[in-house]
């Protein structure tokens, strides 16, 4: 025992047996994982975590100490981390996304739904009208991998044949094209959300010149008589694809939108406000997208009548604009479920409201 | 207690801290995670993602037959984009990478780390790798028809999206400002032995004897058969924190030939500028007490209001003749 009745030496005589126990925690929890941890260390966590931030704010006013200081500082850190780390799980996220939020943003969103859409009409309208009046627009609109023959060289029957594929009928090939179809459109998809960043332009032109070549095609076999066979051709899954990239692009552009106009907020605040809610629409889209690549891989290869084809793009078309509109509606009112980013972010500063577990 | 991670007691100066305010309302100081360590904690991932991905074409295309094959492109699209939300999520911020090299993401405001947090930031990693990576390195592929004047643009744009962590301070990339979060480092400090808690010196005020002192009756030393150094309010005013912080440093440094050596360059300087005339039979004996008793004395101060950054500061007299001397005189420097 020293003679020396230092404050700060007395205070960590004190208080040392309560930080070595919330170390003891942490590393419980690291171990284990928050779920598995004893009951009584679970709700000794957040008790333990504040005395040590109280000893932080003390020790910050009367001790000199700077390994005490630093040691505080890193364990209150370590107890925060901890504390307010991820705390949903997974299916729960999900199924609430499934039938509350995801519809219930496309809603929220709809006058950004809209424009994507304009936009991709616009571009559609432009390449129809463009190859009508001079087929070898064409070329210049629809890449040579992309098109696979489908060019105006190409003889009416070499058309049809490709709109009634008959090779594709063994399942092998057929889920190759699936699997590839749903990562390459995903990964545009995902291409178009995240270049919203770029203040949105890149948005505007992928969606624009996605609309271009369905324009363009839609052309090229109306100039053979085959209007009415590509769109049974296109739209069986073209309903569930294209609103798939409308919503990436909404998506896109909602964060170009909390970039150029972030109203109230300060610029980052704004965008991240918008990027949580505008990056689970993408994520959605990814879902649509592997249905798409479904319908598209298996059903269009295998079925061929175009009064059939046409049917699944009225059910399709049916069963997203239900969704879109009517499921979810009373997730609007009720907004405890536990993703609910929005009135977090509004108070500047203000951290997030929910307590420790 | 924990492994120490880093020379104890020394506040690394180079790091960036990021002061967030918990829900509790107390500020704390997190350390912004170095762009190396997020660049080697990414490369490790990225290098786990290629293996996986090379594993699951070469099992499959043993089987050769193509319904397996497209397992394959469905496993890359999938670790491609849900590896990092997948750990992030399971792990607390952390993946494999993060893990190794001590880092974590976390809300940048403080609040509770979200799941659509995670998947934001996750889901803009392409245009931060891919694309300017393509722009760089094949920029035909992305524009074929690109005029002279808009490749270069159009790289240089790739190269702010992907180097964007080095243009704020916080080294946030996109998905970080997009999602909200930030990576911090993690390191982990053990408590080391209060020094002063061990020292045989004591404080008085015999020098001085007009104003309260904490410690009049200090240095008894029941305990000890040596009674300690004694030092008076004049010495102990010569000095500020800064010093007594660095003097801490070289106390708790491991011994060696070398350190002894030091030690005693730095007995000799305090001694002659406090004006110690008194035999000193053991280095770190001496300093340890100075120590000690120097920080019993800034503490007090710092209890009265009075925080005295280093020797410059104050209103000390026996400070002020130093004040001219350019540069700092560090005691730890010898």
């Amino acid at each position: 025992m020293s003679g020396f009745r230092m404050k700060s030496v007395e205070f960590r005589r004190e208080r040392e047996k309560d930080w070595a126990e919330l170390e003891r925690l942490i590393a419980e929890a690291e171990k284990k994982g928050l779920q598995n941890m004893s009951a009584r260390d679970l709700a000794a966590l957040p008790v333990h975590y504040r005395a040590a931030l109280s000893s932080l704010s003390v020790a910050r006013a009367i001790s000199l100490d700077a390994n005490l200081l630093l040691y505080l500082e890193n364990l209150s850190n370590r107890a925060f981390i901890k504390i307010y780390g991820v705390r949903h799980r997974l299916g729960e996220v999900f199924l609430l996304f499934l039938n509350r939020r995801f519809p219930a943003e496309i809603r929220a969103f709809r006058w950004l739904v809209l424009l994507a859409t304009l936009i991709l009409a616009l571009g559609a309208v432009s390449g129809y009208v463009q190859v009508m009046h001079d087929p070898d627009n064409y070329y210049n609109l629809v890449s040579v991998d992309y098109a696979q023959g489908r060019d105006p060289s190409a003889s009416t029957e070499e058309l049809r044949e490709v709109l009634y594929d008959q090779d594709a009928t063994f399942w092998g090939g057929l889920a190759h094209f699936t699997s590839f179809l749903f990562t390459h459109n995903s990964q545009v998809g995902i291409l178009c959300f995240a270049l919203g960043f770029a203040l949105g332009l890149p948005t505007f032109y992928l969606l624009f010149i996605t609309g271009q070549i369905l324009g363009a095609m839609s052309a090229l076999h109306h100039q053979h008589g085959l209007l009415l066979e590509f769109l049974a051709w296109v739209f069986p899954h073209g309903v569930t694809e294209l609103s798939a990239i409308i919503i990436c692009g909404a998506a896109g552009l909602a964060l170009a939108r909390a970039l150029v106009f972030p109203g109230r907020r300060r610029r980052l605040a704004s965008l991240a406000a918008m990027g949580r809610r505008a990056g689970l629409m993408v994520l959605g889209a990814v879902g649509m997208f592997a249905v798409a690549a479904l319908i598209e891989g298996l059903f269009r290869q295998l079925v061929h009548p175009v009064p059939i084809r046409l049917a699944v793009v009225a059910v399709t078309a049916v069963l997203w604009a239900w969704y879109f509109t009517r499921v979810g509606r009373a997730g609007r009112l009720d907004p405890a479920g536990p993703v609910v980013p929005e009135d977090r972010i509004v108070s500047e500063g203000r951290p997030g409201r929910e307590g420790p577990p | 207690m924990s492994a120490v991670t880093r020379p104890a007691g020394a506040a690394a100066t180079e790091r960036t801290i990021h002061r967030l305010i918990t829900p509790e309302g107390v500020p704390l100081d997190l350390e912004v995670a170095l762009a190396g360590d997020r660049l080697a904690a990414f490369l490790i991932d990225a290098l786990i993602i290629l293996g996986a991905c090379l594993l699951v074409f070469f099992l499959t295309s043993l089987t050769g037959k193509a319904e397996f094959m497209s397992l394959g492109l469905i496993a890359f699209f999938l670790l491609r984009n849900f590896y990092f939300m997948f750990f992030e999520h399971r792990w607390q911020g952390t993946t494999l990478g993060k893990r190794s090299r001590r880092l974590r993401v976390i809300d940048a405001q403080g609040g509770q780390l979200t799941v659509e947090a995670i998947i934001v930031r996750n889901l803009t990693r392409d245009i931060e790798i891919f694309l300017p990576l393509i722009m760089l390195l094949a920029p035909q592929a992305l524009w074929p028809e690109a005029p002279f004047w808009a490749r270069p643009l159009a790289g240089l744009w790739g190269l702010v999206l992907g180097l964007m962590p080095l243009f704020n301070r916080q080294r946030r990339r996109v998905g970080d400002l997009v999602a909200g979060t930030m990576v911090i480092a993690t390191p982990q400090v053990a408590l080391l032995g209060d020094l002063a808690a061990t020292a045989t010196a004591s404080a008085t005020a015999s020098a001085t004897n007009t104003g309260p002192s904490p410690d009049d009756e200090a240095g008894a030393g029941a305990a000890r058969p040596v009674r300690g150094h004694v030092f008076s309010r004049a010495q102990l005013s010569v000095y500020g924190i800064y010093e007594l912080q660095v003097l801490e440093k070289v106390l708790r440094a491991p011994s060696s030939d070398e350190m002894d050596r030091q030690l005693a360059a730095i007995r000799d300087k305090i001694c002659a500028k406090i004006g110690y005339s008194e035999p000193v039979p053991h280095d770190y004996e001496f300093l340890k007490d100075f120590y000690a008793a120097q920080r019993a004395h800034l503490e007090s101060r710092l209890m009265l209001g009075e925080r005295r950054e280093d020797k410059f500061a104050g209103t000390d007299p026996a400070a002020q003749e130093d004040g001219s001397k350019p540069g700092r005189n560090k005691p730890g420097q010898a």
